[in-house]
């Protein structure tokens, strides 16, 4: 991760901080990020591509606060790809867009970690979005 | 200090060899000026971009 943005000379700039976060290995792969838990500081959810678990890492900073596995992630199968964490519900807190290899898409809202001290957490709704029919019919149309 | 802060989110591309350069955006349609990061991921880093220590 790099941090702390500045403009050096006209026209160049420079992260004045830089840090390895832990690997978790090649099948991991951050896809967005996000303010899931409210603290002002992006979060980063993160998708293993062999078996379809997703997690998120609480970040402070340079710091993994604390990381979760997202409960139903793996459930939904390798075709349910995490795209996008945006605030989608207006509380302040990112929630997680999907898109299916079919072209249908679902949003996840309302992020709760835990129980207790437990490393999973899950979205306490869940939604498929029903789009207007596109003009041509065809499933040319991708979430960007 | 130290810190920019854009009215508008500036766009980050990144050059097939890794480096990054940032269009800093004047509006919606219009690059006000162009920043080249100095430092190279190198071509295998992919960015994602985030507030992480929440300094705006």
């Amino acid at each position: 991760m790099w941090e702390d943005f500045a403009v050096t000379t006209p026209g160049h700039a420079a992260f004045s901080l830089q840090g390895n976060l832990q690997n978790n290995g090649p099948t991991w792969h951050a896809k967005a990020t996000g303010d899931f838990d409210g603290d002002n500081k992006d979060d980063i959810i993160l998708w293993q591509n062999d078996n379809s678990q997703a997690a998120i890492w609480l970040m402070d900073g340079l710091q993994v606060k604390a990381g979760y596995d997202v409960a139903g992630s793996a459930a939904n199968g390798p075709s349910w790809h995490a795209i996008a964490a945006r605030d989608m519900d207006g509380d302040d807190r990112a929630d997680i867009l999907w898109q299916n290899d079919s072209g249908a898409v679902a949003v996840w809202e309302d992020f709760v970690p835990g129980p207790g001290s437990g490393t999973t957490a899950s979205f306490a709704d869940q939604f498929n979005v029903v789009p207007d029919v596109n003009p041509t019919g065809n499933l040319y149309w991708h979430v960007l | 200090m130290g810190h920019t802060v854009f009215a508008i989110r500036p766009i980050l591309l990144q050059h097939d060899d890794g480096h990054l350069t940032l269009w800093l955006m004047q509006d919606a349609t219009h690059i006000g000026s162009t920043v080249a990061v100095d430092q190279n991921p190198g071509a295998p880093w992919k960015p994602l971009v985030g507030d992480f220590n929440g300094d705006g």
